[in-house]
Order: C-alpha cells, then structure tokens, then sequence
C-alpha cells in the first residue's frame, strides 16, 4: 500500500499505474443514511442504547458506529457485536481519564485501541499534556501494532514513552516499526528486536525531528 | 502438612473424596450463563487479559496462505522516497507531517492499496473509509495476475481496514494487509490494518 | 499460555461454549468444596451456580498471571459465605436421603471411618470460619499464602483457625471414644 504523490519526476512508475486504477469519488466516504439497517433489531436497538450513551458522556460516537457495521460486515454474532461496541465505549471513556477530551478523531482510535490491546491506563496517561506538533497517534499506532506482534506491553509501552520523551518524530517512528517488523519476521524474538532498534535511535533522534521542511515540497491537497 | 493426628487426617480424607455430581448440573449453569450478556473485556488499572500474539501475520493470512489464495511476496508495491531510490515493502503509512492537531477534512491524499492474491477470484478493501462495505470498493487486478490494487482518496487521519479475498469457490476471507500495522483484536473475530494518512507533505 | 487463560480468552472473544469448559473443569472440585461447607446439596448447588455465574459476569476483569482455580476459588468462599450467613438461623441437618444421593452407604451413622455422612457431622459442628480454614488447607490443600489471599485473613490468623480446627476434631474424638 502507498501514498501516491503529485512529483512526476519521483513517480513515474507509480503515476501511471494510480492513473490506470479507479479512483473512487469522496461521495463513497460520506455516510450512508441509514447504515445501522445492516443489524438486526435487537442488535441495533442495544448498538443505539450504547451510542446515545457515549453521546451523553461526551465521547465519540462514530468509532461506535463504525465498529457495529464492521462487526455486521464480519457477520459476527450478535452478542459479539454488542460487545465490541461496548468495548470501545468504555475503552474511550477510559482515554479520557487518561488523555482528556482535547484528542482529534484519530488520537482517540488510536488511544483506544492501545487500551484494548492491554496498555495500561497509567502508561496511556504519560502521552497526556501538550502534544500539537507530535506524533501521538503515529506512536500508539506503532505501540499497539508491536503488542500484537508479540513485544510484552510493559517493554512496547517503555520503549515507545521513551522515544516519545526525547522528542521522536513520525519518521523516527515509522523507521522503528519498519525496522523491528522486519526483525520480527526474519525470526527475531519481539520483545529483543525491539529494544535493539530502540538503542540505536536515542542518538539519531533529537528534539523536534522531522524531515527538514526545506527537502519537501508543497503537496496538492488531492492528486 | 496434616498435623500428625489420625483423627484429623481421616477426617481430612473422607473429606478430600470426590463428590458425586448430578450429571445435569453443569448444562443447568450453562443454561443460567446462556441467558446472561456476554462479558467485557474490562480494563483494570494494571492491564487485563490479552495474550500477544507472537505471529507477525494475522492467522487468517496464515490460512489464506494455506488455502493458496495469497502469497506473501518479497515484493509489495513500492514507493520512491525523496531521494528518488525505489524502496520496496510496506506502506508509506507514516506520512510525514506538521501533525495538525486535527486531521482537517480538506486535507486528502490518494493511498494505494495492494495485496498479492493470485488465486482469488475477486478481492475488495473494506474499512471505516466505506463503512465496512466489502462490496463498495472492489479492487482490480494487474496485468501480471497476482496483485490486485486499488487508489482511494481518503481524508488525513487513522483509519482502519482488512481486504475481503474471495476463491473461485464461494469462501471468502478477511484477511489482515501482511506489511501494515496491525490494530488490535477486539472479538470480531477478523483482524484489521491500519493506514495513517498524512495531512501534510511527505 | 494455559488451557484456563486460553478459554478465559474464547470467551472474551464471543465464544460461550468455551465457558463450559471452564465449568467442566472445576465444577466437581468446587462442588466438593461447597458440599462439605455448607453441608447440603441445595445450599451446595446455588452455591456454586451464582458462583459461576459471578465469575462470569466478572470475566472480563480476569487476568492471566492470576491461577484461574485460585480466583474462581476466592468467589467460591465469598458465595459460600454469604449463602450461610442468610440462612444461618436455618438449621439444616445432613440428611440420610442427601448421603444417597452423594453415593454414600446406606447405613445407620455409626462411627465408621468410610462414613461419608459422619464426617459431614463432624464437619457441621466446626464454626465455619473454622470449618472453612480446615477445608481449604486439608482437602483444597492450599498454602497458607493462598489462603490469605482467598480469604483477605492474614496468615496468622488462618494457622491459629487451622490449629483451632483440628482441636476441635481432637476433642471430639476423645469423647466419643470415652463413651
């Protein structure tokens, strides 16, 4: 899978291949008028209870929303769905005792599922404070992804606040989980190939590491 | 461990023997449990059960492998990064970015999505972008045969997705993308990719 | 990871039949228990369906590192507890139609050391905070540490509870062998 860019120059290859693949138009992201038709009643009427729950607690209700249809779209069973709805509301509610309220739609998906796959709620608070400008979704989405490749959660959570901490970037970010997912797969125990990538990147990363601005050029907004 | 009186260890014996059980006791508890929600994985303060998995790919790709409908090749689309040398794997899910503090909704890139699947009959892309719909995005595939792809525009941000494989003989698999992220299990049963959209230049 | 944490996990994942084998598992051990606490079937049964029941409903809060025994065991007590705290002032006897029912021979509850139904009297005479501690630590055989954390007693209060147990037992036989 990968971003296609605007830069001819680069993206020959890649271009010309976008080009010929359908490209769908934006109305397909738009909602569906009634998408909670998909489920049963009882299991819609439990979904919407949950929903207006989480509506009058103050946390999102799109992630709700969306789990109940990719749980009718895996033709779970009922029960199962309900549940994972439930999950993922009390997930959130948790997020905002961890991180607050001040989240965009992807800080909190990604935060809750760094709750569901067994962070902690006191390793999950540490992210909390001034993040504009940092990568917090890009970090629990490395972090959750390693737990499930099997690093234990308490080394993952470690080693992810460390980076963090000295100011890690996306790219020092994705440069990690590239790296220890190929180390993984070529047989690595999780949790070692981890911490190996994790010393070499104290010194490469320093505060506010970004790929200078200056190498990059505008990006139109849609190509 | 019995203190050394025999009275006591007898009583202690008699005691430890085994009870008979009415035969139907355990099928009345689990008629009660049937009747019950089932439970929620709830977190406590110091983390709740959930078991890593120590697999890299997803056991449905594990099966899909099996079943011959996918394989997992060296390659997997490439990309040029900014130097302009070919790096292959993966996607380029970690966009560099000024990290807005919201993904603003204006703000859409194109994400190509492409899974190695020479034996399916049909495969799509399903995820939060097109309500989990498997049949709204079909994905098309190459000249060579193998892969299949698909180009989204999809708004900056998080999202989640799996790819639908689909044998010539009806079945029909969700399968995880083998080089992305992995978000995390949560009873559904089929596991999904995560895909983070940049909101600025790479 | 074990045969109970890897059902634990089937059913957090929607698959309720897994439960079953969790009850299969430790129902007669956890009956066993009950019986010989509470010192009827009855009490015994409702005993141990709200006991499973309970862990259950309480699942989701399992964790791995804890043993499952020891965690199902602490609701155990705690439903043993309080099933005989309400019916306290309810005297119930042993009955011999209940000594059937548990396989028990059916004869007169002389003192005889294969009498199932004698040592349930025996039993029913100790206090139960007595009772309880004599059965964990003789027929459960669990450490003392495990009983704490069963029990919320500390250790040394379960040793002097054991010790108390066991000389009630003494005292008793040395009467009925001097009648």
């Amino acid at each position: 899978m990968k971003v296609v860019s605007s830069r001819k120059s680069h993206l020959i290859a890649c271009a010309a291949t976008a080009l010929a693949v359908a490209m769908h138009p934006l109305a397909l992201l738009a909602q569906d008028p009634d998408p909670l038709s998909r489920l049963d009643a009882n299991t819609r009427f439990s979904v919407e209870v949950i929903i207006d729950s989480a509506r009058v607690a103050g946390v999102p209700t799109r992630p709700l929303l969306l789990k109940a249809l990719e749980g009718a779209a895996k033709h779970a069973p009922n029960g199962r769905v309900i549940a994972a709805v439930r999950s993922v509301f009390h997930a959130e509610l948790d997020v905002r005792v961890a991180l607050g309220s001040a989240l965009d739609e992807s800080e909190w998906t990604s935060a809750v599922s760094a709750l569901q796959s067994g962070v902690p709620l006191e390793a999950l608070a540490k992210f909390r404070g001034d993040h504009s400008g940092k990568p917090l979704t890009r970090a629990l989405v490395v972090m959750t992804d390693l737990i499930q490749r099997g690093v234990p959660v308490n080394e993952a959570s470690s080693a992810i606040m460390q980076l963090w901490q000295r100011g890690a970037g996306d790219g020092d970010f994705y440069g990690l989980w590239k790296n220890v997912e190929q180390d993984i797969l070529s047989g690595q125990n999780p949790g070692t190939a981890l911490q190996q990538r994790v010393r070499d990147y104290p010194g490469r990363v320093t505060p506010g590491s970004k790929i200078p601005p200056a190498s990059q050029e505008p990006e139109n907004s849609s190509s | 461990m019995t203190e050394s009186d025999p009275y006591v260890e007898l009583i202690a014996r008699e005691a430890k023997r085994a009870v008979a059980v009415d035969a139907m006791a355990v099928e009345r508890v689990m008629a009660r449990i049937r009747e019950e929600p089932l439970p929620v994985r709830r977190p406590a303060r110091w983390g709740w059960l959930v078991a890593p998995r120590s697999l890299p790919l997803s056991p449905l790709v594990g099966t899909a492998l099996a079943a011959g409908l996918i394989g997992i090749g060296a390659f997997f689309g490439h990309y040029i990064d900014r130097g302009g040398r070919n790096r292959t794997g993966g996607p380029e899910a970690f966009a560099d970015t000024n990290s807005p503090r919201s993904p603003s909704s204006d703000s859409v890139r194109v994400i190509k999505f492409v899974l190695i699947a020479p034996h399916a009959a049909t495969v799509a892309v399903v995820g939060d972008f097109n309500n989990w719909d498997a049949q709204a995005t079909p994905m098309t595939r190459t000249p060579t045969g193998g892969t299949w792809s698909v180009a989204l525009k999809l708004p900056a941000g998080r999202h989640v997705y799996a790819f639908v494989v689909n044998g010539a003989n009806g079945t029909s698999q969700w399968v995880a993308d083998p080089t992305a992220p992995l978000a995390p299990e949560d009873g559904l049963g089929a596991p999904n990719s995560v895909v983070l959209v940049g909101g600025s230049a790479s | 990871m074990s045969d109970d944490a890897a059902d634990v996990q089937r059913v957090l994942s929607g698959d309720v039949d897994a439960y079953a084998k969790l009850v299969d598992r430790y129902y007669d051990r956890c009956a066993r228990f009950a019986i010989r606490m509470l010192g009827n079937r009855d009490d015994a049964e409702d005993a141990l369906q709200s006991t499973f029941l309970r862990a259950y409903r309480a699942l989701g809060r399992y964790q791995e590192r804890d043993r499952f025994s020891a965690w199902l065991y602490r609701i155990l007590v705690n439903q043993c507890r309080s099933l005989a705290a309400r019916r306290s002032h309810r005297e119930r006897v042993f009955v011999r139609e209940e000594a059937l029912l548990l396989n028990a021979p059916d004869k007169r509850p002389a003192w005889s050391g294969e009498d199932e139904e004698f040592v349930q009297r025996v039993l029913n005479e100790l206090d139960p905070l007595l009772r309880e501690a004599f059965l964990l630590k003789y027929v459960e055989e669990l450490s003392y540490e495990e009983m704490a954390a069963l029990t919320g007693a500390g250790v040394s209060a379960l040793k002097m509870r054991v010790k108390r147990a066991c000389d009630k037992l003494r005292e008793r036989w040395e009467r009925i062998r001097d009648d």
